[in-house]
This record gives structure tokens, sequence and C-alpha cells, in this order.
């Protein structure tokens, strides 16, 4: 699109104008040496030659420089900025030409040859003619060579004062004026048709601008429908996989206006509550909520419309059919401009997830009154099996201490051997219902003075017997810097002592068994039990203490026989007292069982 | 149903509604050089203990009528009594612990023979020995 104004299109008509100057001038301006030439050979005959030589001289010394200049701006931008610049050179050169010629009037001027003088008169008026030609294009052109080549001329006829020269004066200045006319309607036309052509050029390029233009356009319009298709095709793409994610969800998704009126529900919403996509319009979900979670439920919708986002929260809805469905999810509510406008919830139906957790609960109910029953059971049990075995054991006491008589030796290992049952049994019972109250929480530490002795006579009367009667050596030995009265709950340490001894003699086939109670440092005392028995693997060392668990299998075939209790509970009990127990042992070389418990010592004997 | 055997010997009351275990507390504390009475239920051995002091008492906690602990509790609140030494003898250990306070020895049944009669040994006054 070509903008420029008018002042712009006369300054490109008048640089137009000065390059067809130039480029008409090189045919006038080789012509001049010859033309020039022929002249300075005519008058040769009738005018000095000095003259002529000079004037030929300043004829070629004026059209050097126009020479130059012509090349010069052949190879010139020819930018029309300059043109005015050219112009004015040109003009200059053409002036320079004419008052060159000029002067032929003047000094070449034969007086005293008439034929001459017509000669100069016929040779000027031919110059300017093919002027009116060449520089018409630029009339200042044409006029300052005509005028300085032809008024001298003039001139010269009227000096000579005579009616025919004045006749021949006048006739040139018709002929300058005539050239003149003639010039200006060469320039005319000129101008004319180069302002045509410009006019053309610019039609030309306003019709290949606008054509350009309009495919632009066509273009820019095709890529615009090209990038909107795509658009929608983003669009519909993105929409069907919303839609696919938002279907074929199995979480209930709704959105429900302010006074309860669904107004969109997901597929699995509709499967889940029996509803066809046809019934959702106009349905509302206050007909769908259970009546005992409605007045939640409007609390909720309260709450979402204060801006609360509720997580997690549940809700029971009835189906179409009648069932009720219990579901968890989130609310929150859409808001625009500020005003609460729906809600959304999405939800998940927890139905059988209740189900189970409400039967785990009864499961873990029924657990812990299982468990309630089994310590129960366990009280009541060892309770009845004790006291026949305790007549069981006092009366065989009372039989092996001759209280009936004395007893042959067989009598007498017979009743040994019965009292050593018992006393198994009895542990074990004691050891049984020690778990149950462990297990359940229920030791109480009952903190009382008590004498080290009280503690060797926890060993009993039938384990010193059977000790005596396996030829084993019982030692009980309390250390002699130990104080008379220590404090702690007697009834626990008896079991500890009673489970450590009992093993001990059980699993000792020869040598001693021994109890020792010592101060093992400043803080801790120790009862150890150390025997000369079969001794526990190492590999054993480490689980022996688990209830219900002894030597491995193979082990306690081998070497004990039990329930594994006694060396749990006294391992629990020792805990509870905030002791602890330790056990060097090797096969074949023994067991020592240290358990070591911060109890206080009783300077003041208090019993 | 009481028996008695005459002397000077400390009397200990043998609290208890089993009979054979009655039949074992007694043989041992006669062994421990202990005048023996027997006892089958709580309201007898209140009204006895309101006539007389024994040096020691063998409480049985299971007892009909009056329970062991209200026994103990009794024997506790006289002062009459303050010198009899008491052994609780009970099945439950679950109780053993909480009345280990307000008796002397707290023993869980089944009460070794040969251990009652060595307790008792150790209870008697120096005084009353022969």
């Amino acid at each position: 699109m070509n903008d420029s104004g008018p002042l712009d299109k006369k300054q490109r008509l008048y640089a137009e104008q000065v390059r067809q100057l130039y480029k008409q001038a090189p045919i006038g301006l080789a012509s001049i040496p010859i033309i020039a030439l022929i002249m300075v050979v005519l008058l040769w005959a009738v005018t000095p030659h000095w003259i002529l030589i000079t004037w030929y001289s300043a004829v070629l010394l004026v059209a050097a420089p126009r020479y130059w200049l012509v090349v010069k701006f052949s190879r010139s931008s020819q930018a029309p900025a300059e043109a005015d610049r050219w112009r004015t050179g040109f003009i200059i050169g053409t002036a320079l030409s004419g008052i060159v010629w000029g002067t032929a009037s003047l000094f070449l001027f034969p007086l005293n040859s008439v034929a001459h003088q017509f000669l100069i008169a016929l040779m000027l008026g031919g110059m300017v003619a093919g002027a009116a030609g060449t520089y018409s294009v630029i009339m200042g052109a044409f006029f300052v060579y005509s005028l300085p080549a032809l008024i001298p001329l003039a001139i010269r006829f009227f000096l000579f004062a005579d009616g025919f020269s004045i006749g021949v004066g006048l006739v040139v200045l018709v002929f300058e004026f005539l050239m003149v006319v003639n010039a200006k309607r060469v320039n005319a036309a000129i101008v004319s048709s180069l302002e045509m052509r410009f006019e053309n050029r610019d039609l030309v390029e306003t019709l290949a601008v606008e054509k350009e233009r309009l495919e632009k356009l066509n273009t820019e319009y095709a890529d615009e429908i090209i990038q909107r298709k795509r658009a929608e095709e983003t669009l519909r793409e993105s929409e069907e996989r919303y839609r696919d994610l938002f279907e074929n969800t199995s979480d209930l998704i709704q959105s429900v206006t302010l006074d309860g009126t669904v107004i969109y529900v997901n597929r699995a919403w509709r499967e889940m509550l029996g509803y066809s996509e046809e019934e959702i319009p106009g349905l509302s979900l206050f007909g769908i909520i259970h009546p005992d979670s409605q007045a939640h439920c409007m609390e909720m919708f309260q709450r979402v419309m204060n801006g609360e986002t509720l997580d997690r929260v549940e809700a029971m809805f009835v189906t179409k059919g009648g069932r009720t469905v219990m579901v968890e999810g989130n609310v929150s509510c859409k808001f625009k401009d500020g005003d609460p406008i729906a809600t959304r919830g999405i939800f998940r139906d927890i139905t059988e997830r209740k189900r189970a957790e409400e039967a785990l609960a009864q499961v873990h109910d029924q657990a812990l009154e299982a468990s309630r029953l089994k310590g129960r059971l366990l009280a009541n049990v060892s309770h009845d099996l004790r006291s026949p075995l305790g007549a069981i054991l006092g009366f065989t006491e009372m039989l092996q201490e001759g209280v009936y008589g004395p007893l042959s030796e067989q009598q007498h290992t017979a009743m040994t051997e019965i009292a050593d049952s018992t006393e198994q049994l009895l542990i074990f019972v004691n050891n049984l219902l020690g778990q149950a109250q462990i297990e359940s929480g229920k030791v109480v530490l009952h903190i009382k003075p008590f004498t080290p002795d009280d503690l060797l006579a926890t060993i009993s009367s039938t384990t010193r017997v059977v000790a005596q009667f396996k030829g084993l050596k019982l030692i009980g030995e309390v250390a002699p810097d130990t104080p008379v009265t220590l404090s702690g709950d007697l009834y626990w340490l008896r079991r500890i002592v009673v489970n450590l001894v009992g093993n001990a003699v059980k699993f000792t086939d020869q040598g001693t068994v021994k109890m020792r109670v010592y101060q093992a440092d400043e803080n801790y005392w120790a009862i150890q039990v150390s025997d000369t028995g079969r001794g526990i693997p190492a590999e054993a060392q480490s689980y022996i203490f688990d209830p219900f668990r002894q030597a491995d299998e193979t082990v306690t075939s081998q070497y004990q026989a039990g329930s594994g209790l006694g060396l749990s509970i006294v391992k629990q009990l020792t805990a509870l007292m905030g002791g602890r127990v330790t056990l060097t042992s090797e096969v074949g070389q023994g067991s020592t069982f240290t358990v070591l418990l911060p109890l206080k010592p009783i300077q003041e004997e208090t019993v | 149903m009481t028996t008695a055997t005459s002397g000077k010997k400390p009397l200990a009351l043998i609290i208890e509604d089993d009979r054979k275990q009655a039949t074992i507390f007694e043989q041992a504390l006669q062994m421990a050089e202990f005048e023996t009475e027997i006892i089958r239920d709580g309201k007898a051995a209140l009204e006895r203990l309101a006539v007389t002091v024994p040096v020691l008492v063998v409480l049985d906690l299971h007892l009909p009528y009056v329970s062991g602990d209200d026994v103990l509790r009794q024997i506790r609140a006289d002062e009459r009594l303050a010198k009899t030494r008491v052994i609780l003898a009970t099945a439950d250990p679950r109780m053993a612990g909480p009345l280990q306070e307000e008796s002397d020895l707290v023993l869980l049944k089944p009460i070794s023979f040969g251990q009652l009669r060595d307790l008792a040994t150790r209870l008697r006054p120096p005084d009353t020995t022969g």
C-alpha cells in the first residue's frame, strides 16, 4: 500500500524529470564537440584562428565537467531527495554551455560575411531546437541554455541597426519564443506522460498491495477457521474426557440448587438411587435424604452456604426402591459474585463398610467378653482346682510327716511322688491364673516389709522333700550384709521364687540347687537361683522367657517338660516390679537365673 | 463344732468351712504346739471371738454368713485382739494383695501342711513355748 501524499508524488515526479534530463543528456553532449568542430571548420576562413581555438577549448572545457556529472549521476542512487542537487548541477552546466555558445555570436561572428553570420544563426538555432527536445523536461534547463545561446545573437543583429538586421534579430527572438512554446508543450506532454506512468505504477502497486492484502486476509481467515476447529475439537475432547470421568466414576456426584432441586447427577448416582435420567429434572434432594438424616443434612447445607467445605461427612439416602444407603463424602458450595448458587457433593457408598464396622465392633465386644469370661473361668477353675489339690497335698504331707503313723520306704516314696505331682499341678494352676491377671492388667503391687527368710520359706516342704528324694542339695542362703527387712510385694515375689526353684529342682538330676538373696549393687537386690542341671542351649535362651515357649520341642522333650509359663511369669512380674532377669547357662553345666529388683531396704526391724 | 485340747498351750482358732482343709490346719497347728479350735462359719467365729482372745487365727476368706474379710475387720477393730496374729487363707490370689495390709500373713491356698506348721511355730509367743 503506497500511502505517500501529494507532496511525495510531486517530489517523485520531479526526481523522474531530473532523471529523464540526465538520461537524454548524453546524445546532446556527444553532439556538442562535433557540431562545435563543424562550426570552427566552417568559420576557419573568416574568423581569426586563435579565437576559434580558444572558443572550441571553452566548449570542451564546459562539456567535460558536464560529461563527468552525467556519468556520476548514472552511478548514483538517483534518490528523489537528491534530485534538487542534481538539477542544480545540471542547470549550472547547461547555463555555462549556453553562455559559451552565446559567445559565438559575439566573438566568432564575421562582420564581413553574411553567409557565415547566417551559418552561426542557423547552428545556434539548431542547437536551441535540439535543446527544446532534450532539456524541455526541466524548463529551467531549457531557459538557461536557450536564452544565453540566442539572446546575444539577436543583440548582435540589432547592433547592425539596419532594417534587415533588426528584422533578423526579431526573427531570432520569435524563434526563441516559439522554441519556448514548443519546449513547454513537450514539457507538459512529458510531465503528463510521467504522471500517467506514475499513476499507472501506483495503480498497479495498489492493486498488487490490495491483492496481497486480500490473499493475506484469506490465509488469516483460513487459519482462523482451522484454529477454531482445532479449539472446538480440543474443547469437545476435554468435555468428553470430563464427561467420561464424571459419568464413569463410582462416586456419586450431585449438584443441587439452594432449595434442594437436583441440577445434575452422574450415572453412579442415578444407578445407586434407582432413578432414570428423565426423572432427574425437578427431583428434590430432600425426597432422597433419609428422614433420620434430614436435620443433619440441613445443618450441612447451612454450613456450606456460609462458605465451609465439609470433608468426610456422612449422610443417609433412600433409593427409589426404599433401600437405605449410607454415604460419605464432601460437600461444598458454588458461589457467583459472592452469593451461594448451588451445592455440590461427591459421595461414596459406605453401607457395606458401615455394616463391616458394626460387625467388627460386635466381634470386638465379643472378643472382650470372651477374654473377660476366660479370665473369670481361669479364676474359677483355679479356685476349684486348688481346694481338692490342697487336700491332696495336705494329707500327703501329713502322711509323710508320720501324723498317721510310720510309713514303709515304698509308701514314703509313693507319697513323695504324689506330693511332687500335686505341687507341679499347683504351680501350673497358679501360673495360669497369674498369666490371666498379668494379661488383664489386674496385677497391683502391694509393697510391704518382708524378711529375706520369708522368701526362703517360700520353698515348699514338698519341694524340699522332692529335692531330698532326688539326692539334691537344696541350699537357701541370705547374704550376711542383707538387711533384716526389705520392702516389696511378697506375694508376687514368692511366685518368682516358686517358679525358679521349682524349675531348678525339676530339671536338675544331681548336684545342687541354690537360692541366694543378696545386694547386687547400690539399688538392686538379687534373688539368684542356680543349679547344676542340664542347662539351656544358647539358641533357646532368647525365647525361653516367652509365654508357652520352652527350649525348642526337641530340647524340651529331652531336657524338660512343663507348660512354659513359669519363666514368662517370672519375667513379666520382674518387669512389673521395675527389675530384670538375667540368665547364664551352658548345656550340661547348669543354669543361673538372677532376678534383679529395686527393693527398698528397711533398717529398723518392724516385724 | 470345736475340738479343744487342754493345757497351757496358746489358742489358735481355725475358721474354715472346708472340713478337709480344717483338718490339715488343725494337724499343722497342733504339731506347732497350739491348742486348736475349728469354727465353720463367720457368724460363729465372731461369737467365739467375742469371748476369747486367741494367739493365732487361721482365717478362710470364703465363709458362710459372715465373710472372712468382715471377720478380719472385726478383729482389727477390737483392741482386745490387738495381739492376735491372723493368717489369712485364700484361694483367690486377687484378694491376697489387698488383704496383706490388714493381716499378718496371707497364704494362698492350698496351704502346705509343713509351711503352716513352720509359720505357726514362728508366730508362737516366746513365753508359751513348751
